[in-house]
């Protein structure tokens, strides 16, 4: 009977948790994103430059 | 600054030690979850919502050391280290940054069941919005410097006083005021809203999370410096093809 009392008395908060770990991850992955948008468009810029570099040897 | 040697874009391939620690890090993500949901019991008061303290508190961690590092790295720079401690130092803010905003997202959605609201000017809590805002205005402060050594300059002084702003945070607040806040590592305050008393396995949970979050940072701060390294490569390169050398 005391186990019943201290199990109802937990109150569920299932959804709060699901919501603090969406915006833990959420945060994580737009950061990763960012860096790899970032090191995608510098790599870009490089082969660019040196496709023009390239074409002035020429 | 010494003229350094433009690499071909082949060159910059990822080194095997990054990939490694990238896929462990990953390794580590999931069983710091398997940690925080499963093997840590459910705290009575206050049910599932107190799992949320595992990656709230390692991500606050991540990001002291993050800012901590960059004090290093400034010292380093302004001690005559070289260009690659302003990289550090940099790369470190914004990585830091990236994990004290998880901390400050998070904390509300456990404040919104413990305390009625997501946000109150606790102490606590508003010398972590300042800290945040600090390392926020340092990379504003950077990208508003065009001569790479005034901003490295700058950077690293900005970077070694904003750490005030971390030390009043994770130390001050403790001894000065009282907080509702609860503290992870040793008592809370006699006005904190809970007190965080661990069980054994809780523990296991928060110290595996500590370890977790030191790996995500690394991992992150490796990254970061290489797409730095990336983009004063591509500057040079630009530079050498406007000038038409």
């Amino acid at each position: 009977m005391p186990v019943l009392l201290i199990e109802s008395a937990t109150p569920d908060t299932a959804l709060f948790l699901l919501l603090g770990y969406a915006i833990i991850g959420g945060v994580g992955l737009i950061y990763v994103i960012s860096l790899l948008i970032r090191q995608h468009n510098l790599k870009r810029d490089l082969e660019i430059i040196e496709r023009l570099q390239d074409d002035e040897r020429e | 600054m010494a003229s350094r040697e433009i690499q071909p874009a082949g060159a910059a391939s990822r080194p095997v030690g990054l990939t490694v620690l990238t896929v462990f890090t990953a390794v580590m993500l999931l069983a710091a979850t398997y940690m925080a949901f499963i093997y840590a019991p459910t705290e009575a008061a206050m049910g599932a919502v107190q799992r949320i303290f595992y990656f709230h508190v390692g991500a606050a961690w991540a990001g002291a050391l993050a800012f901590l590092v960059t004090v290093v790295a400034g010292i380093a720079y302004l001690t005559g280290g070289g260009r690659k401690w302003d990289v550090v130092g940099h790369a470190s803010v914004e990585v830091g940054l990236a994990l004290i905003t998880i901390t400050l997202l998070s904390g509300p959605v456990w404040a919104q069941f413990a305390w009625g609201k997501p946000w109150t000017w606790d102490p606590k809590l508003t010398s972590s919005a300042v800290m945040w805002l600090s390392y926020a205005a340092y990379l504003m402060l950077r990208a508003g410097i065009e001569d790479p050594a005034r901003r490295g300059r700058f950077g690293a002084v900005y970077g070694i006083i904003a750490f005030a702003s971390v030390i009043m945070t994770y130390l001050g607040v403790r001894f000065i005021s009282a907080t509702i806040h609860p503290t992870v590592i040793g008592p809370s305050a006699s006005t904190a809203s809970t007190d965080m008393g661990m069980t054994p396995r809780m523990l296991h949970a928060m110290i595996f999370s500590f370890v977790t979050f030191t790996f995500v940072y690394a991992t992150l701060l490796w990254h970061r410096i290489r797409l730095e390294n990336l983009a004063e490569r591509v500057n040079a390169l630009k530079a050498r093809l406007l000038s038409g050398s």
